[in-house]
């Protein structure tokens, strides 16, 4: 079977799954090809295995799964502060188009999402692999649960607790800043 | 009244985080991305796996002297009481019947292996 397709279209068919899952897994547009092309070399290790088209598909997510994660690993040796949303290589929400918006909006929309990304990044790896194949690829719980070989329930939990995490992180940055800015304000207004 | 409107804030939150997960990244993939990473992999070379039939050769060769040898003794020891030719036909019957029984095993394999 793994004589009767070219490896290079197998490749163009998923590069933009495997981009778009490794950015928002490691959260920073550094490395990414580095990264993406260790998730094809290690897909086209495992090849002669397969059978069908959905199989690959659920692999090469898995396979993202481990490479984000060992990038996290790699990270943590080198004692890097946590991801940085803010940066010019890893924004890639100020690339996201906003039709029809006001500045004002434009720019509440980019912080929210900025937001969400930075409690993103402070999710456990699992917790934030489960949101990604969920919401952004949109795959289901059976399909979520082969990719990273877990139980139903326990992608369902981990679902569950990393929503309940984010909200509770952005509220409470939300309720930070209104306290900024209240004590701000007599300083602002006087000077 | 206080917890509808605190629980109208959770659910616009929950609504907001989940539109800006659905929300799909930009991604910038470098031009001949997919060239570049197959051209890295190692070619599948087909397994070299034809096997060589020079056993198998010989092995028909030596039944075909084995056979003759056989006679050759046969048509000396006719008529006479040779316990050596006797004990030399058997040896080589025994021979005969090992490189058959090699023979047809060796067949099978060649016929499942093409």
């Amino acid at each position: 079977m793994a004589t009767d397709f070219s490896f290079e279209d197998i490749v163009c068919e998923h590069q933009a799954m495997v981009f778009r899952t490794l950015l928002r897994l490691t959260g920073t547009r550094e490395h990414l090809d580095d990264l993406a092309q260790e998730v094809f070399l290690r897909l086209y290790r495992a090849l002669p295995g397969f059978r069908g088209e959905a199989l690959v598909t659920t692999y090469l997510y898995r396979i993202a799964v481990n490479v984000a994660q060992d990038e996290w690993k790699r990270r943590r040796r080198e004692a890097q502060s946590l991801v940085s949303m803010s940066d010019e290589t890893s924004a890639w929400e100020d690339r996201l188009p906003h039709p029809g918006r006001n500045a004002e909006e434009q720019m509440e929309e980019r912080e929210f999402q900025l937001a969400v990304e930075e409690q993103m990044q402070r999710l456990s790896q699992v917790e934030r692999a489960v949101l990604v194949l969920y919401h952004q690829e949109e795959r289901t719980y059976e399909q979520i649960a082969l990719a990273l070989g877990l139980p139903i329930g326990t992608v369902r939990t981990h679902l569950h607790r990393g929503r309940r995490k984010l909200r509770d992180g952005i509220a409470a940055r939300r309720s930070e800043a209104e306290r900024t800015q209240e004590k701000e304000a007599p300083c602002t207004s006087n000077g | 009244m206080h917890e509808q409107r605190m629980k109208d804030v959770k659910d616009e939150l929950d609504e907001r985080i989940a539109r800006a997960l659905e929300r799909v990244p930009e991604v910038t993939i470098p031009a001949e991305f997919a060239a570049r990473v197959a051209a890295q992999v190692p070619t599948r070379r087909e397994m070299a796996a034809r096997p060589t039939r020079f056993g198998w050769m010989t092995m028909r060769i030596s039944m075909v002297v084995l056979v003759i040898a056989l006679l050759a003794v046969a048509m000396h020891a006719t008529g006479r009481s040779n316990a050596l030719g006797i004990t030399l036909e058997w040896l080589l019957c025994a021979e005969l019947a090992g490189l058959a029984i090699w023979l047809s095993g060796a067949w099978n394999f060649f016929t499942h292996e093409a």
